[in-house]
């Protein structure tokens, strides 16, 4: 049976739109679920002013048969059969006739029954009964009231349009009746109309001026884009975060193509696209990936005869252009390390100070990684960065445009005559700000915002935050991923703790947590989030648990362990030693560390175990240290054999005492060898799975 | 007003408005014609640190904006007033004297001390049950407030403060006049 459900809004934001139509989904259908109701179909269409699900689901419950149990046989019928007053009583009680009794058996004997069957209900009566409370459990980041109403929603409901089986389905929510009318494009088609079925409501929509399908409004954005610009050949910059936003906010997309004046294109192209996409949501015009002085817009209309749309756009671009002209001419009157000076005056975290102080310490982080990572040609250039990467907070430009910080800092450098190096850093010291966006090119930038970043969540985590559940009000998932994002792309091996140790000390004190702690809440922050981060990029759970298990020495290695893991996963050999390890570690776990005495050795496989590991530990001394764990990895492959050997011909807990301290011995160095790779206990192998 | 909205695209975009020394914030939209910001409309959701109920709603900007979008003109002082007096005859003036006192002139200490008359003056209205006037020092607060800020005078530190001390002022004001009314 066809169901239709609309809630009409006001303008609701593009991501309230997108959770809505979620959760209606998820919740519908879990409504429908739990009341035995098959669903052949859902689909859920938004634009900023509807939320619609429409589906085919079953037009009533299955009947259920239910028995119900009576006397015992022996106490309802006499011994002729005949039935006694308790049978009487009972078949009375369940409005029965006699001949409707039966005997049926349990467990605790023979006992008068009646079988019933309860009409399932339809589909009408349990969707009105529940969709009131499903409306009202949506959930949006930010809620309202309205009028004199409770309700709280995204934005004030103006109607709800519901149908089952094309006939209207009566509830009401907070005084909001649903009815089977709903109205079309807000200025175009403004009239009430009837709807008499979900075909019926998406084409007469479209008369009246909404294209309810997202697919297709996206669609015709880019089909009109693209026959616009082609007489100019050009094309549009594509921007998906925008197109996600406008193809909720427009119920009719119209695309209209404006430009300006050509003097603006001596403006950066960071500020001119962010000046049109933010201030006016304009998408920037592109030939062979140089910038032109047109802008495509998207209107909510049917057409624009008279190009007032059009020019008005102009006319408004046109003076944010210009401002941004001025800003670009007047920041830069004062020069960056002179603006640098007043970030005294800016906070960086309620408790954590300036970001004068935050720049002095970003400095002494960079200094540190520059040793660490053999970079000291860099190191003037990478401090002198530091001291100005946060300068362009100051700025007019960033206050105007907050989302192009860190970038206009970096143009301000450049044009103040900066070497590259200086001026790239301070450009790119933000990125990468999600994960998707690429982390910085150059090795000054990346330095700069691995510091940037460790800093604030030292920082944060050390003023005593927690990071719960959805909460993360300073960012700190984020900061974590891009560092280790950077670490990956430019291969930074440097000693984790340390530099955690270097970074609290920063801060001199005004840490209320003790160091210690600290380094121990970042420690299991950071193996969270680089499990997140690993995972994301397609390693198993279970190699990313091994590999991270003997704890994050250095991002960079812990990432060539699971690597090294991931490759070697797949041989036979490898889950042989596996299980050997395993085998390894049950047997120890609990005893006291023994001394290893080779002179007690009594079985020649004890000894060739010995040998095979001395000779490992020799080779993989140099891999170990240059982070090859691929190597290591192939040279531990080797224990296969005489562990197995071992295992089969050896008994480690022999009767004599000293013996068997000394196998268990040799045993310990073997788990501290394993150790130094992978926490092979972490490990799922297909035998495992299988179980 | 003669805005034919056959013709052009009117959009309602998500700004929801705050003014933190007034404990106030509401839900709502810029009003955006063709591109150009001409409206603000908002539904308050709390005064004075106060739930309001009935929500009340705020249609603020307007008579510039909207005069602009129809001489089809982006700078302010080139609008006409009359026949013959510009924008620019009326108000440049103003603009031009009262930009350089906020920014260049304003005596910093000066407006301290007032701000510190005003707050003590609210205070002792507010003892005294005197509601209305003291909500209005309060106003007159959040404007040496503002022409501080305007001087570069407040650091990000006082400012919170700042912002705290008035908003205690006018919630507590908030919260006397609402027990004194009847109920209902």
């Amino acid at each position: 049976m066809e169901f239709l459900l609309e809630i009409a809004t006001e303008e609701m934001p593009s991501a309230h739109v997108r959770s809505g139509l979620a959760q209606l989904d998820e919740k519908i259908k879990a409504e429908l679920e739990a009341a035995h109701i098959e669903v052949s179909w859902i689909k859920t269409y938004g634009t900023c002013r509807r939320l619609v699900v429409c589906g085919d689901f079953a037009a009533q419950q299955p009947d259920q048969e239910e028995v119900v149990i009576g006397p015992p046989k022996a106490i309802a019928y006499a011994a002729d059969g005949a039935p006694t007053s308790a049978a009487k009583g009972f078949a009375k009680a369940q409005n029965v006739d006699l001949d409707r009794l039966e005997v049926i058996s349990t467990p605790r004997g023979e006992y008068v029954a009646v079988r019933k069957t309860i009409r399932g209900k339809p589909l009408g009566e349990i969707l009105a009964r529940a969709l009131p409370g499903i409306i009202l459990a949506l959930s949006f980041p930010k809620m309202m009231r309205w009028g004199t109403g409770r309700l709280r929603f995204s934005r004030p409901i103006k109607s709800l349009l519901c149908l089952c089986g094309g006939r209207p389905l009566r509830f009401s929510l907070d005084g909001i009746r649903s009815s089977n009318w709903t109205t079309g494009h807000k200025l175009q088609a403004p009239r009430k109309f009837v709807v008499r079925s979900f075909g019926d409501y998406s084409s007469q929509l479209v008369r009246r001026g909404v294209i309810l399908d997202e697919l297709e409004r996206r669609r015709r954005i880019l089909a009109q884009a693209k026959k616009k610009l082609a007489p100019i050949k050009a094309e549009l910059y594509p921007d998906e975060t925008l197109l996600d936003k406008l193809a909720i906010d427009v119920e009719h997309p119209y695309v209209i193509v404006g430009s300006f004046p050509e003097a603006y294109l001596d403006l950066p192209l960071e500020i001119l696209s962010v000046a049109m996409r933010e201030g006016q949501k304009l998408f920037s015009v592109v030939r062979a990936g140089r910038q032109l002085p047109y802008f495509v817009g998207v209107a909510d209309v049917r057409g624009d005869p008279k190009s007032l749309i059009r020019k008005g756009n102009e006319r408004v671009l046109r003076a944010r252009l210009e401002d941004a002209r001025f800003f670009w001419q007047n920041d830069r009157k004062v020069p960056l390390a002179e603006r640098a000076s007043g970030l005294d005056q800016i906070i960086f975290q309620q408790k954590l100070g300036s970001y004068a102080a935050k720049v002095e310490r970003l400095a002494e982080l960079v200094s540190f990684l520059c040793d660490r990572l053999e970079e000291r040609a860099l190191k003037p250039e990478a401090i002198l960065a530091a001291r100005l990467c946060k300068a362009d907070l100051l700025t007019e430009m960033v206050r105007e445009f907050p989302s192009l910080q860190g970038r206009v800092g970096g143009l301000y450098a450049r044009a103040e005559g900066y070497s590259e190096a200086v001026w790239r850093a301070i450009y790119e010291h933000y990125q990468p700000a999600s994960l998707e966006e690429a982390p910085p090119d150059s090795k000054a930038g990346a330095l700069l915002a691995l510091a940037d970043k460790l800093d604030s969540i030292v920082g944060v985590l050390g003023s005593g935050e927690t990071i719960s559940g959805s909460s993360d009000p300073f960012g700190l998932r984020r900061n974590a991923h891009g560092i280790g994002k950077i670490v990956l792309e430019h291969k930074f091996d440097f000693p984790f703790v340390e530099l955690l140790e270097k970074a609290i000390s920063g801060y001199g004190g005004i840490l209320p947590r003790p160091a210690a702690e600290v380094i121990s809440v970042c420690l299991d922050f950071f193996a969270q989030r680089l499990r997140f981060l690993f995972e994301a990029k397609g390693y198993r759970y279970d190699s990313v648990n091994a590999a991270l298990g003997p704890g994050i020495d250095s991002i960079y290695r812990a990432f060539l362990r699971l690597e090294a893991l991931q490759a070697l996963s797949q041989s036979p050999r490898f889950e042989r030693l596996i299980l050997m390890a395993r085998r390894v570690n049950n047997i120890l776990r609990g005893l006291p560390a023994y001394t290893l005495d080779p002179g007690l050795f009594d079985e020649s496989e004890e000894r060739e175990l010995y040998s095979v590991l001395i000779g490992i530990r020799e080779k993989i001394k140099p891999f170990l240290s240059q982070g090859e764990f691929l190597r290591v990895q192939k040279e531990i492959l080797k224990l296969e054999g005489p562990l197995g050997r071992f295992f089969d011909r050896v008994l480690v807990m022999a009767e004599d005492e000293k013996l068997r301290r000394n196998r268990l011995a040799l045993l310990q160095e073997l788990r501290h060898l394993f150790a130094e790779l992978a926490d092979f206990s972490r490990l799922v192998l297909e035998e495992d799975r299988a179980s | 007003m003669g805005i034919r909205l056959e013709e052009h695209d009117l959009r309602f975009d998500e700004d929801d408005w705050e003014s933190p020394t007034i404990g106030a914030w509401g839900v709502g939209w810029q009003v955006v014609l063709d591109g150009l910001e001409i409206t603000q409309f908002t539904y308050f959701q709390q005064a004075g640190g106060i739930d309001l109920d009935p929500i009340p709603v705020e249609i603020t900007y307007g008579l510039e904006r909207l005069e602009m979008f129809l001489e089809e003109k982006d700078n302010i002082y080139d609008l006409w007033w009359s026949k013959d007096i510009s924008y620019r005859d009326l108000r440049l003036r103003e603009e031009k004297e009262f930009s350089e006192y906020h920014f260049n002139r304003a005596e910093v200490e000066r407006l301290k001390e007032m701000f510190r008359l005003a707050e003590e003056e609210a205070a002792s209205l507010i003892e005294a049950g005197l509601l209305l006037p003291a909500y209005d020092l309060c106003l007159r607060c959040s404007h040496l407030f503002n022409l501080m800020d305007a001087r570069g005078a407040i650091s990000v530190t006082e400012r919170v403060k700042i912002i705290g001390r008035i908003r205690t002022l006018v919630n507590g004001i908030a919260r006397r006049y609402c027990s004194a009314q009847p109920e209902g």
